[in-house]
């Protein structure tokens, strides 16, 4: 919850106004409903002009988004190079 | 057990933590250096379990001190012993072509077996005395029964506390989960510990002032409740997007799990079915 707030502070400016923004998940080891909101904030937040893409997702972050169906959403692309 | 110790006693999840950050490490870093789960590495930091025997070599080498050191941070030498123990081992590796550690390491058997034929081959070498063998078999023996009796407490399993319902109790009640459930298989820590974010980030959003979580490990069962202090009988403002995900997760990820008014509380609980037995030791 706080980690998402300071997440949206910090990514929101960078979105506005950018093309793509891709954001490498490898790290990532631990998001909840809280951190899935700030990523579609984000997506919104470029509004159309190219997804959000999310790459390297772990396999529990994955998990995640299928069970919400986040991947689904337009403006967010899941992209696993590893 | 070699070389040199400090004059400060740094428990062993402090000393973790210290250098870890030193070394610009994630939890998750640290943990895959040192060839454990992530949960069990947590939990060492959090001085919440213990490594087993079988690590200490390799934790002692990554944090750069000696074994005895590492046993002082885990409260089963005191200092004394630590120091005479360093002092036995240091003068045996001096002009020796093999450290203490490295004698060790390539012997068979567990931690108390190697350091054992490690005390007897430096006897037979003339590198310690008799008297210094028996000082360093007594020692070993003082510290696998402190092991032995460690194994013998059964692990904490209930937490109560009463919370701030502000942004930063997800992450409390999350690390308290993790700690009142050492010893638990880690896929079921995983999915406790996104379901405990998702139980208080709700009590937060419905809260007026404070929260309670309650966490209980059962030998079966391993159940999760907060409970907010609520006037409002109704739903919270941000019903949104990410309390439905919220749901469908829960919905999903729990045994079971359950939600309503009691009084002026609201009360939500989760509970996640267990398939075997914990253990103080990871």
């Amino acid at each position: 919850m706080a980690s998402a707030v300071t997440f949206e502070k910090e990514l929101l400016p960078v979105a506005q106004g950018s093309g793509k923004l891709v954001l490498d998940l490898g790290d990532l080891t631990f998001i909840d409903s809280s951190g899935l909101r700030a990523l579609v904030q984000l997506s919104e937040q470029m509004n159309g002009s190219a997804p959000l893409v999310l790459s390297n997702v772990p396999h529990g972050v994955q998990r995640l988004l299928d069970i919400v169906g986040l991947d689904t959403l337009p403006g967010i692309e899941v992209r696993n190079d590893a | 057990m070699p070389e040199r110790t400090s004059a400060k006693v740094i428990p062993l999840g402090e000393r973790l933590r210290q250098h870890r950050e030193e070394q610009g490490l994630s939890q998750a870093q640290a943990a895959r250096e040192l060839d454990v789960a992530r949960t069990a590495y947590r939990l060492w930091e959090l001085e919440a379990a213990k490594p087993s025997p079988d690590r200490w070599r390799l934790i002692a080498r990554w944090l750069g001190v000696s074994i005895s050191t590492m046993l002082l941070g885990e409260d089963l030498i005191d200092q004394e012993d630590a120091v005479a123990a360093d002092r036995i081992a240091n003068r045996a590796a001096n002009g020796a072509e093999e450290r203490w550690d490295d004698i060790a390491a390539s012997s068979p058997g567990d931690f108390f077996e190697q350091e054992r034929s490690t005390i007897a081959h430096q006897l037979r070498s003339g590198r310690i005395t008799t008297a210094e063998s028996g000082k360093l078999t007594a020692l070993l023996d003082h510290v696998l029964e402190g092991v032995e009796s460690r194994a013998d407490q059964p692990a904490a399993g209930a937490f109560r506390k009463e919370m701030v319902a502000d942004s930063s109790a997800p992450e409390i009640a999350r690390t308290a989960l993790v700690v009142t459930a050492a010893g638990v298989n880690e896929s079921i820590i995983d999915r406790a510990e996104l379901l405990t974010s998702e139980l208080v980030t709700d009590a937060v959003e419905r809260s007026d002032g404070s929260l309670w979580l309650a966490i209980t490990l059962h030998p079966d069962l391993l159940r999760v409740e907060a409970a907010a202090e609520s006037a409002r009988m109704e739903q919270p403002r941000s019903r949104d997007q990410r309390s439905r995900w919220s749901l469908t997760i829960t919905s999903e990820l729990a045994s079971r799990w359950g939600a309503g008014w009691e009084s002026d509380l609201y009360v939500s609980w989760f509970e996640i079915d267990l398939p075997g037995a914990s253990s103080v030791w990871s």
